[in-house]
């Protein structure tokens, strides 16, 4: 016996486990090894140029290379470290037992550190072990999923540790800033690869204190239960008798155990007893508090459906539904079953979530209904252009005709204005002119003798001189020409004409 | 805003005026004809231009053949960094004869003063001529020297070659009204360039003998008064101070431009409606000045600078979101 096995809290096991595989490391990556270099070697043969599918395939390989390194802990614990050869020897006898099972339902097994113990160490028959595992995983289930995410964050935390360091090492080029290091001028694949052995060389460090790790899991848990403490300490009293010579040894066990108490004494009467008396014994012995009460354990198990239970209506105050409903809640469903029916849920609830925002995204921006479908081709056209109000609604039917009447009422600027931004209107309307807000004339001439192929270049002409016209009322606060205002009104329909 | 807003024909004459120096110019320089416009802008709004591009591009030849086209005087100095305050404005000299103290002008007092790498001389020689720039004038021994009009500064910087140099503090680059970034030419315009520097010319030396000169100093300095009275609406003052006040809060930008930035701006403006042939301020004006009015007056944040995120860029994302002037 190498190690102090006594029962433990499970973090201390853990440690212990921790303890352990840093004793027999060597050993130990030297089992993961075995088997995980030749899986990679088989993956890089096989998928070249797919480095990221290949890490998958070693990593979904994980299970098979845990068991060489339990079949060195279950040896070393007692004493024997296996040398390579025996350990070769042993591997393929433990690789395919269970491999199938191993790679597809219990691969996402977050226990199985813990789990595969009892499979390789005990045997058994499937069900059985289905039934022991129960038992042993009541209180352990919860520390080996830990110690599977811990291991696993460690991994990562390796792999990207493992990764900064290749990259900062790598001549030439520094890190993030430049290119020209040797790596960045590797291929994709060439890269891919280089961050596989990395990951490889995370798992192979981690491995060893995992599997130790759920492996002193397993000795605690069977130190609780069935005092395989208590088992082993007396394997090695009777090892340690064995080797005295046998009169001594009697005398001596006689010596020490005969005053002390009247047990053996007691054994020779129960054979005689007759059965019901042992059985009444028995009785008293169970019953004896030293020997253990009956703990009640809440927890969560298959229901069990009474017949015939329908609530009564009406009726008078009955509180046996109540208690019906906790004892059914208490013994309620499989925990899988609650958990799935949640997921389901919660996943439909997404996909709902998801589909409203994407309804929402692209709906036409004017909102529901008439309103959109009024705004038409238009909707997402702008409302203001340079400061002016160039939606069709803010415009009369027929500007030029407006324009013409606040002209003649001397009101010369505004009607330029309002020509200009009816002629913007119809741009943008009809043409699909599109404009920030901060366009300024000159912009909008530009983007207006872009589109002259479409336009026609008298009209791109005529958008030019009204433009002069609007620039010198509106910043030179000058009058235009009668005649420039005749013209300019006169041409507009012809260029713009319809009204939008 | 405006006084007595200028007469459509002095404005016409002024355009072409303008337009005759625009002609010259382009006769020796070939294809810069964007750095052309933006230093005659600066001769008209009366400002000062800090040209920056890498050695070769013409820009002695520029100011030579801009001074040749009015008939001024040009002078260079090129600073160095044991150039001293006095080597650009000159002196007092004791004269034994007269027993007097004479005073010796320095180069400073021309029509056209080109000052080459000016951020090669430490900040002492730096404010000097900053100091002369402002205050248009010179004094020696409590002496005031006006400068002769017009007056006009082309300070030039190298963009490499930083080692061994004194960058100018961001208040005096703020004296400048125009920063003028000057690039290659275009592959046919260089092709040009050299077919008429190499053809027919012995040696390599600048030739602007093609250049003729088309009015005089005091033309210059009557155009700069024309210009001064360019019409402003109020509006379009508005659209250039919204710019301006942008550039304070955007992000990105540590330091924005100061009122002095928003002066500059209009000024520019003022003459580049000018130039463009108007007598009234457009916001394309204000938007077409912005970038060389104002990228010298930003300190952009570290990141931006990371991210090679220069001025210009900035300037034009804070152009696209400042709305142009409601009327």
């Amino acid at each position: 016996m190498t190690a102090e096995v006594r029962p433990r809290l499970n973090w201390e096991a853990v440690d212990l486990g921790f303890a352990m595989a840093r004793r027999w490391w060597p050993r130990l990556a030297l089992a993961w090894t075995l088997t995980a270099l030749p899986a990679l070697v088989a993956a890089a043969l096989l998928l070249p140029d797919h480095p990221w599918w290949a890490l998958a395939l070693v990593w979904w390989g994980k299970p098979l290379y845990e068991r060489g390194p339990l079949h060195v802990l279950s040896r070393a614990l007692f004493g024997h470290l296996p040398p390579a050869g025996e350990l070769a020897r042993a591997l393929p006898g433990l690789l395919w037992r269970q491999a199938l099972g191993a790679l597809t339902v219990f691969r996402p097994d977050p226990a199985r550190s813990f789990n595969r113990p009892v499979a390789q160490l005990e045997g058994g028959s499937a069900r059985d072990r289905g039934a022991r595992l129960r038992t042993l995983q009541r209180t352990a289930h919860g520390a080996a999923t830990a110690l599977t995410l811990a291991c696993l964050a460690f991994e990562l935390i390796l792999w990207a540790g493992l990764l900064a360091l290749a990259w900062l090492l790598a001549p030439g080029g520094v890190l993030g800033l430049e290119s020209g290091s040797l790596l960045d001028e590797l291929s994709a694949t060439a890269r891919g690869w280089i961050m596989v052995l990395a990951a490889w060389g995370a798992m192979a460090a981690v491995a060893p204190f995992y599997v130790a790790g759920g492996f002193a899991l397993y000795l605690n848990r069977r130190s609780r239960l069935e005092g395989w403490d208590l088992e082993l300490a007396f394997r090695r009293l009777a090892a340690r008798v064995a080797h005295l010579r046998r009169p001594a040894a009697v005398v001596l066990a006689a010596a020490l155990v005969l005053p002390l108490s009247p047990v053996p004494a007691q054994a020779d009467e129960l054979h005689l007893l007759p059965p019901a008396e042992a059985r009444q014994i028995i009785g008293e012995v169970l019953a004896d508090p030293v020997f253990g009460g009956t703990e009640t354990v809440p927890g969560w198990y298959p229901r069990k459906r009474a017949g015939g239970a329908e609530k009564e209506p009406g009726g008078e105050v009955d509180l046996d539904w109540l208690a019906r409903l906790l004892r059914a809640l208490a013994g309620a469903g499989d925990i899988l079953g609650r958990v799935a029916e949640l997921l389901m849920w919660l996943g439909a609830a997404v996909v709902a979530g998801l589909l409203v925002i994407w309804i929402l995204r692209h709906l036409p921006r004017g909102g529901w209904g008439l309103k959109s479908r009024r705004e038409g081709g238009a909707d997402a056209a702008p409302r203001t252009l340079a400061g002016l109000d160039v939606r069709p609604e803010s415009l009369p039917e027929d500007p030029a005709a407006a324009a013409r009447a606040l002209w003649q009422a001397g009101r010369a600027r505004e009607a330029l204005s309002l020509l200009y931004r009816a002629a913007l209107a119809a741009l943008v309307a009809r043409h699909g002119l599109r404009l920030p807000a901060s366009a300024t004339e000159g912009d909008c001439l530009r983007a207006v003798r872009a589109m002259a192929g479409r336009l026609g270049a008298d009209t791109a002409d005529f958008f030019a001189a009204l433009t002069r016209l609007w620039q010198a009322a509106a910043y030179a606060h000058r009058e235009p020409a009668p005649a420039d205002m005749e013209t300019t009104c006169g041409d507009w329909p012809h260029h713009f004409g319809g009204g939008p | 805003m405006n006084d007595s807003p200028a007469p459509g024909a002095e404005i016409a004459a002024a355009h072409d005026t303008a337009q005759a120096l625009r002609r010259e110019i382009a006769r020796v320089m070939v294809g810069q004809d964007e750095v052309i416009d933006q230093v005659l802008v600066a001769l008209f709004a009366a400002g000062h231009v800090l040209v920056e591009g890498v050695p070769g591009l013409g820009k002695t030849l520029l100011v030579r053949a801009l001074a040749r086209t009015f008939d001024g005087r040009f002078a260079r100095i090129q600073f160095t960094p044991d150039l001293m305050p006095s080597d650009i404005t000159g002196h007092a000299l004791y004269d034994m004869k007269a027993q007097t103290f004479k005073i010796r002008r320095g180069p400073v007092f021309t029509h056209l003063l080109l000052a080459d790498e000016i951020n090669r001389a430490p900040a002492k020689t730096q404010a000097a001529l900053l100091e002369v720039m402002q205050e248009q004038q010179v004094t020696i021994e409590g002496q005031a020297l006006p400068m002769d009009r017009p007056f006009m500064t082309l300070a030039t910087q190298n963009p490499i070659e930083q080692e061994g140099t004194y960058p100018l503090p961001e208040a005096q680059l703020d004296r400048f009204l125009l920063k003028v970034l000057i690039d290659y030419p275009g592959a046919d315009e260089e092709a040009e360039l050299v077919a008429r520097v190499t053809s027919g010319q012995v040696g390599d030396g600048l030739n602007v003998s093609a250049v003729s000169p088309v009015v005089d100093a005091e033309t210059i300095t009557r155009l700069q008064a024309t210009c001064a009275r360019v019409q402003v609406d109020r509006k379009v003052l508005e659209y250039a101070v919204a710019i301006v006040q942008k550039t304070r809060n955007w992000p990105g930008i540590t330091v924005g431009a100061g009122p002095r930035g928003g002066i500059a701006l209009v000024r520019a403006a003022r003459a580049a409606a000018l130039l463009n042939g108007h007598d009234f301020v457009t916001p394309d004006d204000i938007k077409q000045m912005a970038a060389p009015a104002l990228r010298h007056r930003l300190v952009l944040s570290p990141e931006m600078e990371i991210e090679g995120q220069t001025a210009d860029t900035v300037l034009a994302a804070v152009l696209e979101s400042v709305e142009a002037p409601r009327t």
